[in-house]
């Protein structure tokens, strides 16, 4: 591949990125960090986990990333009493036009290119699942016959960090199968009032589709096929799996404080999962500043955002309030001398 | 500069690199070098003065003092040569940090080196943004000086005072002893607590030999100096001895042998005041035949002496011990058997303070007209113990020589009175020198 055609894809990335947060910003006042963030994920191909009190805005984010990708859209509303069927889909019995009836599939909300999972917790394990496989494996199961999820598939889950009577706590390899974690915190005062002028008007603004309805998941595919071809050098992927082997209690050895605070605060560390996040968001954030290669900085641009909900931490920690994005905040300090 | 090709491009990356390299480590080879050479000479320069001027005690200690502030000095030089110097692995960061290259060169190198990398889609890109770069990092550029400044200043600087001080020194040789004679009290000669000072009696000489021991800082020379410490013989003291003396010799070459020899002489009768037992002292002069060094007899026979001023016990019948002489007493019953023998035995040469003009016994026809004596110069003063006698059965043997190594070379002392005449002149030098009778004829 030449260079200018290189740079041009590269050039193409980042005017095709703006345009979508550009345009998400359109409806979805603040939140450009998580934005970014979550534009980020979808682009290296992860999922998102957005943690959030109820009201802030994840829907939305979600919708409004839909309608600008010009890719479908589906919302599924996880309660106590949701079955695996309602999110994969199940067989019914369909009548032909000769009078035979048969087995027909019927596809489940998680069908669709975008899949918003609106307070997964509150499901039961057994639901929670289900997600598992098509999340991991972009494919569902049902009744021994697996089903392809349609490329690009990204699922945006979230959690409400209040009202935790009658929910289920995620299990830590459905936690891990997430790409990145978001906070999203409540607007700032400036914020709202801009929520406040643009929401409450006759004419609320309304996305407009970045990319063209017939090849847009063709066009996303491109892109995520480009982030995968950024280069990684052998010391940058080494600075990862010293950063991962930094968040395990048996990989913290030294006597430096982050050391200390891993094994005093963290029972297991990060999964090769949370390596292969921080390498793929480092690949985007790379294309982002114009370069072929990833450094350092894009790693450690990500390593919260990948890190924070993979590490398990202990009763000591929540007894100290010490939360897993401060822990990663130390390793990355901690790790400069890895480089 | 060549400009890159995806292909070609690793080789001429990897090219530019080594030198960089190279320049950088040769540049912190240069700064060890110099700050290793300026230590040095710092320290030659504190040693040189000391080695020359300086006792033995004073060198021993700040030779070793400065060798350990050397070691650490050395050691932090070469601590911080291993921290800059750039091994190969660390090549490639350094680069990549001190030429801002933002990790494209160390990507490429290191991707390439991968065992079956295949040139990706971006390959092509990278190699263009480095081609482009390449200027920003030569090895001019991210070594600029190819010589440490500060550093080879100081050497230089240091080197040029070390030689200014070598040149000096080397024009402070110490002179030889001389004797002197002087009827007037001696200097630094004051009366100890209890003890009054005393004029110098008719017919009492003194001899000082200025230069001595003590009296001058570097004339104590290093093999015969001996003091209170004088048993501390271990191996880093004889080192330091043995390492004085040969910058002595060093720098003062030749001259200093034989001021050293000459220093040795004349601090021999010290060194036995102050280590040898009085009875030891005359055992040596009985077994030397009577000869009593540091005794300066006087024209009337009697026998004076006196402690060096500031060395030993000075003793206090004199004028007893003068009618002992007088009345021919043999050594054995001078003062230096009356002493103490824990106190050391006597004083240098001479006794009293006042100069004697015939030191060294009156004019030929005050005695008798056929009496005769040599003394050669810097040659130490001796005389026969004092008593009238013929020389009678086998000659004495000659003292064991201190320097053996030396006796094929050594002058004998009337050289030093002969000159080399020529031949056309000897008429007119035996007119001069004829011997006259009293009409002025010659004999």
């Amino acid at each position: 591949m030449t260079p200018a055609v290189a740079s041009a894809a590269i050039v193409d990335f980042q005017q095709t990125f703006a345009a979508i947060r550009a345009e998400m910003a359109r409806v979805v006042i603040g939140h450009e960090s998580a934005i970014e963030t979550i534009l980020t994920a979808f682009f290296a191909g992860g999922h998102v986990l957005i943690e959030g009190v109820p009201g802030i805005g994840k829907t939305l984010i979600v919708r409004s990333l839909a309608e600008t990708l010009n890719l479908s859209f589906n919302r599924v509303q996880f309660t106590v009493d949701l079955m695996p069927a309602d999110v994969t889909g199940t067989r019914i019995i369909n009548e032909t036009l000769e009078g035979r009836r048969e087995l027909v599939f019927m596809p489940g909300p998680i069908f669709a290119h975008l899949v918003l999972g609106d307070e997964i917790n509150r499901a039961t394990p057994k639901t929670q699942s289900a997600l598992l496989e098509a999340m991991a494996e972009q494919q569902v199961t049902a009744a021994g016959t697996s089903y392809r999820l349609a490329s690009p598939f990204f699922v945006l889950a979230t959690l409400n960090p209040i009202e935790m009577e009658g929910t289920y706590q995620l299990p830590e390899a459905q936690l891990d199968r997430f790409l990145f974690k978001v906070l999203l915190d409540y607007p700032s005062e400036g914020e709202l009032i801009r929520i406040l002028s643009t929401t409450t008007v006759a004419e609320p603004p309304t996305v407009r589709p970045v990319l063209s309805a017939d090849g847009a998941a063709t066009r996303v595919e491109q892109l995520k096929r480009l982030v995968r071809e950024v280069l990684v050098a052998p010391h940058v992927e080494q600075y990862v799996a010293g950063l991962v082997r930094l968040t395990t209690p048996a990989g913290a050895r030294g006597d430096g404080e982050a050391e200390t605070e891993v094994r005093r605060y963290v029972t297991y560390g990060a999964s090769p999962r949370g390596a292969q996040a921080m390498v793929l968001g480092a690949k985007v954030k790379a294309l982002l500043a114009g370069r072929p290669h990833v450094t350092y900085d894009d790693v450690d641009s990500v390593a919260v955002a990948a890190l924070r909900h993979r590490l398990v931490m202990s009763f000591a920690a929540e007894a100290a309030g010490v939360t897993s994005a401060h822990v990663i905040e130390r390793v990355l300090i901690a790790a400069r001398r890895l480089r | 500069m060549p400009e890159l090709t995806p292909t070609g491009a690793v080789d001429v990356v990897q090219r530019q690199v080594r030198r960089v390299r190279r320049r950088k480590n040769l540049y912190e080879l240069q700064r060890a070098s110099y700050l290793t050479i300026a230590a040095a000479a710092v320290a030659a320069t504190i040693l040189l003065p000391i080695a020359l001027l300086a006792s033995t005690e004073v060198f021993t200690v700040t030779v070793w003092s400065v060798v350990a502030i050397l070691v650490g000095l050395a050691l932090v030089v070469v601590g911080s040569a291993r921290r800059r110097w750039l091994p190969r692995a660390a090549t490639l960061a350094w680069v990549e940090n001190h030429g801002a290259l933002g990790g494209r060169v160390r990507t490429l190198l290191e991707i390439a080196a991968r065992p079956g990398a295949k040139p990706g889609f971006f390959h092509g890109l990278l190699v263009e943004q480095i081609g482009r770069d390449l200027d920003g990092w030569t090895p001019r550029r991210l070594v600029p000086r190819a010589i440490p400044r500060g550093a080879f200043a100081g050497a230089v600087v240091t080197v040029l005072v070390l030689a200014a001080v070598l040149r000096l020194a080397s024009l402070a040789l110490p002179s030889a002893p001389t004797i002197a004679f002087s009827d007037g009290p001696l200097p630094g000669d004051a009366p100890t607590a209890g003890e009054e000072r005393r004029e110098p009696g008719p017919g009492e000489r003194i001899v000082v030999a200025p230069g001595v021991p003590e009296a001058r800082g570097p004339a104590a020379p290093a093999t015969g100096e001996r003091d209170d410490d004088a048993d501390d013989d271990s191996k880093l003291t004889q080192l330091s001895s043995a390492l004085q003396e040969s910058v002595r010799r060093q720098v003062w070459g030749k001259a200093w042998e034989r001021v050293r020899d000459a220093l040795a002489r004349a601090a021999s009768p010290r060194e036995s005041d102050h280590g040898t037992p009085a009875s030891e002292i005359d055992e040596e002069t009985d077994a030397e035949t009577g000869e009593d060094w540091e005794v300066a007899r006087a024209p009337s026979g009697e026998l004076v002496r006196r402690r060096r001023p500031g060395v030993g016990r000075q003793p206090t019948e004199r004028g007893e011990d003068g009618s002992q002489k007088e009345n021919g007493t043999p050594p054995e019953s001078s003062p230096t058997h009356d002493q103490d023998p824990n106190e050391g035995g006597d004083g240098g040469a001479g006794a009293g303070n006042g100069v004697a003009p015939d030191l060294f016994g009156g004019t030929p026809a005050e005695r008798g007209g056929d009496a005769s004596f040599e003394l050669s110069l810097a040659a130490r003063m001796r005389s026969d113990g004092g008593r009238d006698r013929t020389p009678n059965g086998p000659p004495p043997e000659a003292a064991p020589d201190a320097r053996p190594v030396l006796a094929g070379d050594q002058r004998r002392e009337s050289a030093a009175h002969r000159m080399m005449v020529p031949a056309s002149y000897e008429s007119v030098v035996r007119e001069v020198f004829a011997h006259r009778d009293a009409d002025g004829v010659a004999r």
